[in-house]
């Protein structure tokens, strides 16, 4: 059972280039400022399994950023009450209204569509700044893990045993693209 | 495809979807208990209990069983409970943010039921228990009012701030000074001797013998000097008849005012004392007034629950929820078949009261009624005891207007111990009663009309009464067999007026103002007369004031004739003439003197 779980595991971590980190930071990021179970986030969930994404970064990610939406909560629902109450977009709005696929995303509610919104918008800005900063910190941060405790008792662990003899090494020490 | 792909994500995402699924399947009762639980809790701040919450899929169910909620104001009991709460939700419409209930049923609703435990209290609002004291307590508070006894008559009469007694007072007083400012005068007019002595001075000059010029000018100088003299006493005169006028003025008005004195002295005393109140419509007031204000109170506070969902309504294509700066609100367009937030299409209640069992039904329970352009209709009937029935309906407008109205009726409605007034002075509750009774009403915004008839028969009651007003009270509401009472409700809801007319008021009125209204006559009567003998006594004394201001007003005018008799006397004249006359004999003398010698 644990060989199948490290195998899965090994499965979702071993896209662990820069790109691919920054990318699943990016995600994280709009999951992260939605309500969990929205359903643009359950395809990005959807799509951050399937295609090559460092998964570890994406859950890390989406903890972070649930924790400033909450923060960020009144700035994401004047976002979505500007954009839903425009005079001018109402028409657009109203048609749209017209599809259940609309509704059911909920982004005639104000938080939803304002966390959408900011999310997709930021994300790309976000992308290139966690490139820039994993390039330049990788190793930093790196050792800067290793040195905690708990770090070592994994590492020492019968799971990361099994997990680094499939992965061959963690995914933080390997090399960028 | 592989480079970007990994298909293990598949396998990942349909385990993860089964495992949310899992745990929303297995600990969704259990979540939807605490949202329920914490929700209401916040809502009505005390303890809210759940027995136990049952959820069915298909089509999606939501059954709440035990619910009891804690009343903040008396813990040891809940402001509701009851046994079963079933609610068919549209899931569909759910997922797109609304909350369509296709029926609701609420099974052994009770209002103020015993707690098994004291439940906790979260919130403390004083300010409305403040209100209810201060509504409730208004109809109370107008026994002593009319329970107050009569003043002593003697202690009344001797009030210094009477107007009658001030307003004597205050003619005494002018009189004293008005007599002491003529007196004064008095003392300058001229003396009858004086007036003689000038009467004789004029004689004496047209006494005078003229036999020259010269003697007409000393009479001339002398005249002129005795009219120099009474010229002065004439001012004086002149001075001492303005006085007077002047103060028969001043009189005559503190006369005037002395004289509506005792009237205006009833109307205060009946004022201070309240003596006006004692009116047979206030004793319906009293015994009816708080069960009625009672019914507007409860009106009220529903009214205070579904105001806050009247507000921010929108008049655009938008139509918004509450605003939550915290959670955001969901914004809803225009749509083909536009439904409600929140609908409850079919509620049925069933309610365990002290009278028996009531049923409600409700269908179109929404705030959003321009939508479906349906009313939502409540109506509540019991037939465990008589018949009761309520028929009522209720609407929203797009600009937030609230209008309701309904009709209702009792039919052979047994009563039974139902207080009616508790105060110091009579304690009355009603052991047993029939009633029937109809009734209409309509609320718009927070403005109520509201017409009520009720007719008890067979009517007993118990009360206990410590004066002799509620005692006559007591036994004339007992010696009825049957009573109507008609409440009229209007204005504010937070401020009506009430309008209570009573066939107790004809029965009272025989009663009551044989005895009260007689004791009140024979009060009046007797203030009356003290205050008319006061004023009698004052316009005596002013009677002999007034007659020697007349004596006085009479010998300044003789005065005066005199003075101005002895002023435009032609005594110099008369001399003249007199002077001529005797030139003229004289002249005639002499011709015929001449003209004898002539023709002699």
């Amino acid at each position: 059972m644990l060989t199948l779980l490290a195998k899965l595991f090994h499965a979702l971590n071993s896209d662990s280039s820069i790109r691919q980190i920054a990318l699943a930071i990016a995600l994280g990021f709009i999951v992260g400022l939605s309500p969990i179970l929205t359903l643009h986030n359950i395809i990005i969930i959807f799509f951050v399994l399937i295609i090559r994404v460092h998964l570890g970064s994406f859950i890390l990610s989406v903890g972070f950023f649930s924790g400033l939406s909450y923060l960020l909560s009144p700035v994401i629902i004047q976002v979505g009450e500007s954009i839903l109450t425009q005079p001018s977009l109402t028409d657009f709005f109203t048609t749209l209204y017209q599809f259940s696929l609309f509704k059911l995303a909920h982004w005639h509610h104000t938080y939803t569509l304002g966390a959408f919104v900011l999310g997709a918008a930021l994300s790309a800005p976000i992308y290139f700044v966690s490139k820039v900063i994993i390039e330049k910190y990788r190793v930093h941060i790196m050792a800067f893990f290793e040195k905690f405790r708990i770090v070592k008792a994994l590492k020492a662990s019968k799971f990361y045993g099994l997990y680094t003899s499939f992965s061959g090494e963690s995914s933080l020490t390997k090399g960028g693209l | 495809m592989a480079r970007f792909i990994r298909w293990q994500g598949m396998v990942s995402f349909i385990a993860l979807s089964i495992l949310v699924a899992g745990i929303l399947y297995f600990f969704a009762e259990s979540l939807v208990k605490s949202a329920i639980v914490s929700s209401a809790e916040s809502a009505f701040g005390a303890e809210v209990n759940v027995g136990e919450v049952k959820l069915a899929y298909s089509p999606l169910q939501i059954s709440v069983l035990n619910l009891q909620v804690t009343d903040k104001e008396m813990p040891t009991q809940n402001v509701f409970s009851f046994e079963r709460a079933t609610a068919g939700v549209d899931i569909w419409q759910y997922l797109f943010g609304k909350i369509i209930i296709e029926e609701l049923e609420v099974s052994q609703l009770a209002f103020s039921s015993a707690r098994s435990n004291a439940g906790k209290v979260y919130l403390d609002d004083a300010s409305s228990s403040d209100e209810k004291e201060s509504l409730s307590d208004q109809a109370k508070a107008m026994l002593p009012e009319v329970d107050m006894q009569l003043p002593d008559v003697k202690t009344l009469l001797n009030d210094s701030n009477l107007l009658t007694v001030k307003a004597t007072t205050q003619l005494q007083e002018s009189y004293e000074v008005e007599q002491a400012k003529l007196n004064a005068l008095k003392t300058q007019l001229p003396t009858k001797e004086k007036l003689k002595s000038y009467q004789d001075k004029v004689k004496a000059l047209g006494k005078m013998k003229v036999s020259s010029l010269a003697d007409i000018e000393k009479i001339k100088t002398e005249f002129d000097k005795i009219k120099a003299e009474f010229k002065t006493d004439q001012a004086f005169v002149k001075k001492a008849k303005q006085q007077v006028l002047d103060s028969k003025k001043l009189l005559s008005k503190q006369v005037k005012q002395l004289k509506d004195a005792p009237n205006k002295d009833w109307q205060q005393i009946e004022k201070t004392y309240q003596l006006e109140s004692l009116d047979t419509e206030d004793f319906a007031h009293i015994l009816f007034g708080e069960q009625a204000r009672e019914y507007v109170e409860k009106a009220q506070w529903a009214y205070d629950y579904i105001s806050p969902l009247l507000e921010n309504m929108k008049d655009d294509g938008t139509v918004s929820e509450q605003k939550s700066h915290a959670k955001g609100r969901f914004v809803y367009f225009k749509e083909e078949t536009p439904l409600p937030s929140v609908l409850i299409k079919k509620a049925l209640f069933s309610v365990q009261l002290e009278q028996g069992e009531v049923t409600i039904k409700g269908s179109e329970l929404t705030h959003q009624h321009w939508l479906r352009g349906k009313d939502s209709l409540i109506d509540i009937s019991s037939v465990d005891n008589g018949e009761l029935k309520l028929n009522s309906k209720f609407n929203v407008t797009q600009s937030g207007e609230f209008n309701a109205g309904g009709k209702w009726l009792a039919k052979d409605r047994l009563l039974s111990n139902a207080p009616l007034t508790n105060s110091k002075a009579l304690t009355l509750s009603l052991s047993s009663a029939k009633l029937d009774a109809t009734g209409s009403f309509k609320l718009t915004n927070n403005k109520i009309i509201a017409a009520n008839h009720l007719l008890l028969n067979q009517a007993s009651y118990d009360g206990q009464a410590n004066s002799k007003i509620t005692k006559l009270l007591l036994e004339t509401i007992n010696s009825l067999d049957s009573l109507t009472v008609d409440v009229g409700v209007n204005g504010k809801l937070n401020k009506p007026s009430f309008t209570i007319a009573s066939s107790l008021n004809e029965a009272l009125t025989g009663a009551f103002k044989q005895q009260v209204a007689g004791k009140l006559g024979d009060f009046k009567q007797k203030i009356n007369k003290g205050l008319n003998d006061k004023l009698v006594n004052a316009l005596k004394l002013g009677d002999s004031q007034t007659a020697e201001l007349l004596d006085l007003e009479a010998l300044l005018t003789d005065t005066d004739k005199a003075l101005a008799d002895l002023k435009n006397s032609d005594i110099v004249k008369q001399q003249q003439k007199k002077l001529e006359d005797k030139v003229k004999n004289k002249a005639k003398d002499k011709l015929k003197d001449k003209l004898g010698d002539l023709f002699g």
